[in-house]
């Protein structure tokens, strides 16, 4: 009889039990990382009564959660890639819009602006109001620039706030798991099952690896030790704490307590923030530097060799300095590493002077090697030049100034007097070398020359020389020219590009100038006994037009053959470049009217004047032919007459002094007034492609656009896979783990019913008691 | 594993699908307002780029196309005042014709020499023209009059400050076209051609050649003649003679007459004067002095040798039989080579390097030749008008040239603004046809995104109503 009620007992406890789990799963049908739960009911053992066994009930075994590990496991990685990319997506669309393209208000709408002033100002570059709106416009470019970096600074800021954040999440969620830990070794120790806690446990996980990619191992013991990229995080005992270290440059470490070593997570959202960090932005702000760097260094170009309105320069200072502390430490740096931001070329750099009253103009170069030419080389070549002064302020930077009554300026101007020093034709006798320098002499050796008052020689030593092997018709000339004994006997030479000139210094006639020998008289190219005799008569040489071919060149004009200009019949001038390439051949001889303009090709044109010409005395002269009168960047490495300064893309700008005064804006070409040479130089950088980037300016900018939004599309259909593979894997989580309401209503009738049936059994139980009890 | 559905994924997988289809719907419904295909660089970023590059070509254009506006008024001007100048010189012609033709009146021609000086400053300020602040004839040399009156040895020229080159502005990727035309190239000669000479003297073009630009004013003068004495005639010291080179002598003792070359024969008065005046055919004159004449006949030959001088100040010595006499001018850096051999006389020789004079010279030459007629003999200044005419006459031809050649720019720009807007309107379809939506197509996608949302919305509120509970009583 007991027993019955034993049975009835258990039946009515294991009903009660099922219940309890159906009402404790139904309520929580709709907490996250729940996994329903089932009583798992046995028979009791049963019982041996009088040799017969009996069962004796119903028993509860205990309550298991139904989960699946494995797929726990592939949630946990899939949550951590996606967070990862998602975080990453907010930032790049953040980005996005601050580009604000495609529209009105992006950077790609400032550069067309830009050059829309630009283009407008050719057609009236004197034009003030014109001058001003390129100036603005120029302006509207360069802050958008500013704009877009420090807009790249605030993100990068805002990441590492981002990532403090997170990182204190992770080491939130790590002492969390740290003590459903031990609260379910406790609990599982005394075999209590820990389900809700495992729960909870397995729910903190979900949310550390939405921060950061983990990898767990649960021990025996029922604790989990979680490692992120190998090392320790959450250990059996205690947790190892997440850091971020940001050093004064932005470069970012992450570690973990009792390591140096950086750990370098790939998923989660620390993982997203640090490749957001280190390959997005950096990109970006590479590029946009890039960009930056090349307008600054191709604007500057055009614009350092123009001239301004008032036609050239009485004063320019340098915006960018030579490093070093010492005024000596300066000016002793070669010019390859003077730290100057954009890089000199081995190059030419040509400087004319005007006198303001005669309005004559000199034209002067200075040759640029960045790997020889010191600071104070460049600084000495330029001093050089009549009425130029130059020099370095306190800070390092270049400064320029000419003496009163003179102008300076860089532009590419034809010299309309090539025949300077009348070494065809003039009036002085004039014998030229049969050779181009470089010359091969030997110290101590000699040349005598007859001049108009008397003979001398000069010897060459090898100090007068750099090489005195191979020296430069520039370097014999000025050994010649001071020579005293060559004064005296009324001798002067001239360097005519490489080709060394000796002449009389007196005009007319009477005059003659004679190679006697010396030692070095063929080694220079002449012969002994020669003799040239002076004329009346100088020929006047003329050039017209402007060069319109795309590479400097130094083109030597010498007669064909000896006779009078427009007088001889056959008479030819032939004009060779430096490398003794014909370039056209002048037929000046009969016919041909002096003054007449003659095509030498690239846009030039020469006249002659009347006058006689040697091919005998070797009479010769030059004409450079400039399309980049600074070959070698020197101006805007020095930052000299600029419109751009700065840089990069957070140092760009319109120079301060093109902004207080835009009439220095240097828009001619030429010098003069209505040229608008430098304006058209840079407008052709809106379709020209500059070397750096492969592409022009304004379309590697679109470049750089499109990529931004080409990595974001990626990133977002990257998301919206690991989205629904995560939403995949949850449905079937839920498959296993989740309630169903209808399922558990089902039970809940069921285990009613159960119930119901072993309270029914109690009282039949009941009921025989009575019964036998009635008896009594 | 069996399916096994739970009411928590229903409602999950409603809720997403709701949220998915929204999205969609508010990508629809943005594309139908905006019309763009392209809002944002990620929509599409090969897109993205290709439209900023179209959009970039076509503010190019644009801006080359409001270039091309904006300097046409200045090509309508410089036409337009070149026209006008070409009305001037026309008028100018038809007056030194008159001048050339008619027998006048010295103030007659002192009316037209004013007339001729008002259309020359009135060249010259065309030549002077200003568009805003810029002057359009001067080449590149824009803010200074590009023709200035200088003073030269007190004559007044007219010369050119402006330079050789031109302005240009871009039409196109590595396309300019050149806005004016140098002011010497269309108002004064920049290319000498050849000399021409009044022919007053004689002197031609020598051997060698010459070189300059202008008018150069030749003064020949008889500085000695040999051959003179003979049989107690000589020259007569009173001066007058021009004879140059070689002209016979014949004095015919039995007549008493004497007669130079083939001029006149002249009496030769008694008693015989110091200063007998004897003309020959070409014009030149001998003085001779016949006092110590004793009535021989004589035949003898009569050299002159000359002087020439470009100021009548500093003379130099000519050789008359020499082919290649240089004359140099030291304030205008003139050279001539000048044939000697056939002059006959002393007198004025005006030369002019052809293809080398601007109009202004010319036309006040020509006044001032006009102004030095009188009532007595006209030859050298009628000569001198004559030279100058011819020169008026090239000098026009040069004007109209250059503004044909303005003209055809003229219409090579308005030819280019045509293909400019044509390239702006095709650009501006390939804009549009890169960045804006289908309309249709996105209105089409507009109501399905509508349609299926409201499907996802019904579908979801009859599931979410399915329970168990509604049945257990």
């Amino acid at each position: 009889m007991t027993l019955g009620l034993d049975i009835g007992l258990r039946g009515l406890r294991a009903a009660q039990a099922a219940l309890d789990t159906v009402g404790h799963n139904l309520s929580n049908a709709n907490t996250p990382g729940y996994s329903r739960q089932r009583v798992d009911l046995n028979t009791s053992s049963p019982s041996r009564v009088r040799g017969i066994l009996f069962g004796t009930g119903v028993e509860t075994d205990g309550v298991r959660r139904i989960t699946d590990a494995l797929l726990n496991k592939r949630i946990r990685t899939q949550v951590s890639v996606l967070s990862g990319l998602d975080i990453q997506l907010q930032g790049m669309s953040r980005i996005e819009e601050l580009l604000s393209e495609p529209g009105e208000n992006g950077l790609g709408a400032l550069f067309d602006n830009f050059f829309g002033s630009v283009s407008q100002l050719s057609t009236d570059p004197g034009d003030q109001v014109l001058r001003n709106s390129m100036v603005q416009s120029g302006l509207n470019l360069t802050d958008e620039f500013n704009h877009l970096s420090s807009a790249i600074r605030d993100a990068e800021d805002d990441n590492l706030q981002e990532l403090q954040f997170h990182v204190g999440e992770v080491n939130r969620l790590a002492h969390s798991v740290r003590e459903l830990n031990a609260e379910i070794v406790q609990a599982e120790a005394s075999q209590l099952p820990a389900n809700d806690l495992r729960d909870r446990r397995e729910q903190e996980l979900r949310s550390l690896a939405e921060q950061v990619d983990i990898t767990f191992t649960e021990q025996d013991s029922g604790a989990v030790v979680v490692r992120v990229a190998g090392r320790v995080l959450v250990g059996t005992q205690n947790v190892q704490e997440m850091q971020v270290d940001a050093t004064q440059d932005g470069d970012l470490t992450v570690r973990i307590q009792g390591s140096d070593a950086e750990v370098l997570p790939s998923g989660g959202q620390i993982g997203g923030l640090l490749d957001f960090r280190s390959t997005f932005l950096p990109k970006l702000r590479d590029e946009l530097d890039g960009l930056a760097k090349n307008l600054i260094l191709e604007v500057n170009r055009a614009h350092s060799t123009g001239t301004p309105e008032e036609g050239g320069f009485t004063l320019l200072s340098g915006s960018e300095a030579v490093a070093g502390d010492t005024q000596a430490e300066r000016l002793g740096k070669l010019l390859r590493s003077a730290g100057l931001p954009f890089s000199v070329e081995e190059g030419r750099l040509y400087v004319n002077m005007t006198d303001m009253e005669s309005g004559e103009v000199k034209i002067e170069y200075i040759d640029i090697d960045p790997d020889r030419t010191t600071v104070a080389d460049l600084l000495a070549s330029l001093n050089e030049i009549e009425n130029m002064n130059a020099g370095l302020d306190s800070l390092g930077r270049l400064n320029l100034y000419s003496e009163s009554g003179y102008q300076f300026d860089f532009s590419a101007r034809l010299d309309e007097s090539p025949n300077d020093y009348f070494t065809m034709g003039g009036g002085r006798a004039t014998l030229g070398s049969s050779s181009n320098g470089p010359y091969s002499l030997t110290a101590g050796s000699s040349l005598s020359i007859q001049g108009p008052t008397g003979s001398a020689a000069v010897i060459f030593q090898a100090s007068d020389f750099a090489n005195i092997g191979s020296a430069t018709a520039e370097e014999v000339a000025q050994v010649i020219n001071q020579d005293a004994a060559m004064i005296a006997a009324g001798v002067q030479a001239h360097a005519v590009g490489d080709r060394l000139v000796i002449q009389s210094r007196t005009e007319g006639s009477t005059e003659t100038v004679a190679v006697q020998g010396g030692g070095m008289a063929t080694a220079l190219g002449f012969t002994a006994g020669q003799l040239a005799t002076g004329r009346d008569t100088s020929l006047q040489v003329e050039m017209f037009g402007s060069y319109n071919g795309d590479k400097n060149r130094t083109l030597y004009y010498q007669p064909a053959g000896d006779g009078i200009i427009g007088t001889t019949p056959g008479l030819q001038i032939r004009v060779v470049s430096e490398d003794g390439s014909p370039v056209a051949v002048l037929n000046v001889g009969e016919g041909y009217v002096p003054g007449t303009r003659l095509d030498v090709g690239d846009g030039v044109q020469v006249s002659f004047g009347y006058g006689e010409i040697s091919a005998t005395n070797r009479e010769v002269f030059k004409q450079d032919m400039i399309a980049d009168s600074d070959s070698s960047d020197v101006l805007v490495a020095f930052g000299v007459n600029s419109f751009l300064t700065g840089s990069t893309a957070s140092t760009i700008q319109v120079a301060a002094e093109i902004q207080e005064n835009p009439s220095r804006l240097s828009y001619s070409g030429t010098g003069s007034s209505g040229d608008n040479g430098t304006l058209l130089s840079i407008l052709s950088l809106q379709d020209t492609s500059v070397d750096q980037l492969g592409l022009s300016i304004p379309e590697y900018y679109s470049q750089i656009v499109g990529e931004v939004g080409f990595d974001i599309s990626t990133t977002e259909s990257a998301a919206f896979v690991a989205e629904s593979l995560v939403n995949s894997l949850d449905a079937r989580r839920e498959e296993v783990s989740g309630v169903n309401t209808d399922e558990e209503l089902v039970n809940m009738v069921r285990f009613e019913q159960a119930y119901s049936a072993s309270a029914r059994y109690i009282q039949v139980i009941q009921q025989l008691n009575d019964t036998i009890l009635s008896i009594l | 594993m069996s399916l096994r559905p739970t009411q928590s994924a229903n409602f999950d997988q409603i809720s997403a699908g709701i949220r998915r289809n929204l999205l969609a719907l508010v990508r629809a419904q943005e594309q139908v307002s905006t019309g763009k295909r392209i809002l944002r660089p990620s929509d599409d970023g090969v897109g993205t780029a290709i439209s900023m590059s179209l959009t970039r070509q076509r503010s190019g254009v644009e801006a080359h196309l409001t270039g091309v506006h904006s300097v046409q008024p200045v090509m309508a001007t410089s036409t337009m005042e070149l026209e006008s100048a070409s009305d001037l010189l026309a008028e100018a012609r038809s007056l030194v014709l008159q001048a050339l033709n008619g027998t006048m009146a010295p103030s007659d021609r002192a009316a037209i020499a004013d007339q001729i000086d008002q259309i020359s400053d009135a060249v010259l300020e065309v030549a002077n023209t200003r568009f805003g602040d810029r002057y359009l004839f001067g080449g590149t040399e824009t803010a200074k009059p590009p023709f200035v009156e200088d003073n030269q040895t007190q004559e007044s020229y007219v010369s050119y400050r402006g330079n050789n080159n031109q302005q240009r502005i871009r039409i196109g990727k590595g396309t300019t076209v050149d806005l004016n035309l140098p002011g010497n190239q269309i108002f004064g000669g920049d290319q000498f051609e050849s000399l021409g000479f009044s022919g007053q003297t004689g002197l031609k073009a020598g051997d060698d050649a010459s070189s300059g630009s202008g008018y150069m004013r030749l003064y020949t003068r008889t500085a000695s003649v040999t051959g003179a004495n003979v049989a107690g005639i000589a020259m007569s010291t009173a001066g007058g003679t021009t004879i140059l080179g070689s002209h016979q002598l014949a004095v015919d003792g039995a007549n008493r007459t004497v007669r130079l070359g083939n001029g006149p024969t002249k009496q030769i008065p008694t008693p015989a004067p110091n200063n007998l005046t004897l003309l020959d055919g070409d014009g030149s004159i001998a003085v001779i002095d016949f006092t110590g004449w004793t009535g021989a006949f004589v035949t003898t030959t009569l050299v002159g040798q000359g002087e020439i001088s470009t100021d009548n100040q500093t003379w130099q010595p000519m050789d008359v039989f020499s082919s290649n006499v240089e004359v140099h001018d030291a304030t205008t850096g003139n050279l001539l080579h000048l044939n000697a051999r056939d002059t006959r006389k002393a007198g004025q020789e005006l030369v002019v390097f052809k293809g080398a004079t601007n109009l202004f010279d010319s036309l006040r030459g020509i006044s001032a030749d006009l102004r030095a007629m009188d009532d007595g003999d006209n030859t050298p200044e009628m000569a001198r008008l004559n030279l100058r005419f011819e020169e008026l006459i090239d000098g026009h031809e040069r004007l109209l040239s250059g503004l044909g050649k303005l003209g055809s720019r003229h219409q090579r720009l308005n030819s280019t603004e045509s293909r400019l807007q044509d390239l702006s309107t095709q650009l501006a379809g390939l804009v549009s046809e890169a960045t804006d939506v289908d309309i249709s197509q996105a209105v089409l996608d507009l109501q399905q995104a509508e349609q299926t949302l409201q499907l996802t919305q019904a579908t979801g509120a009859r599931l979410m109503q399915q329970s168990l509970l509604n049945y257990l009583g």
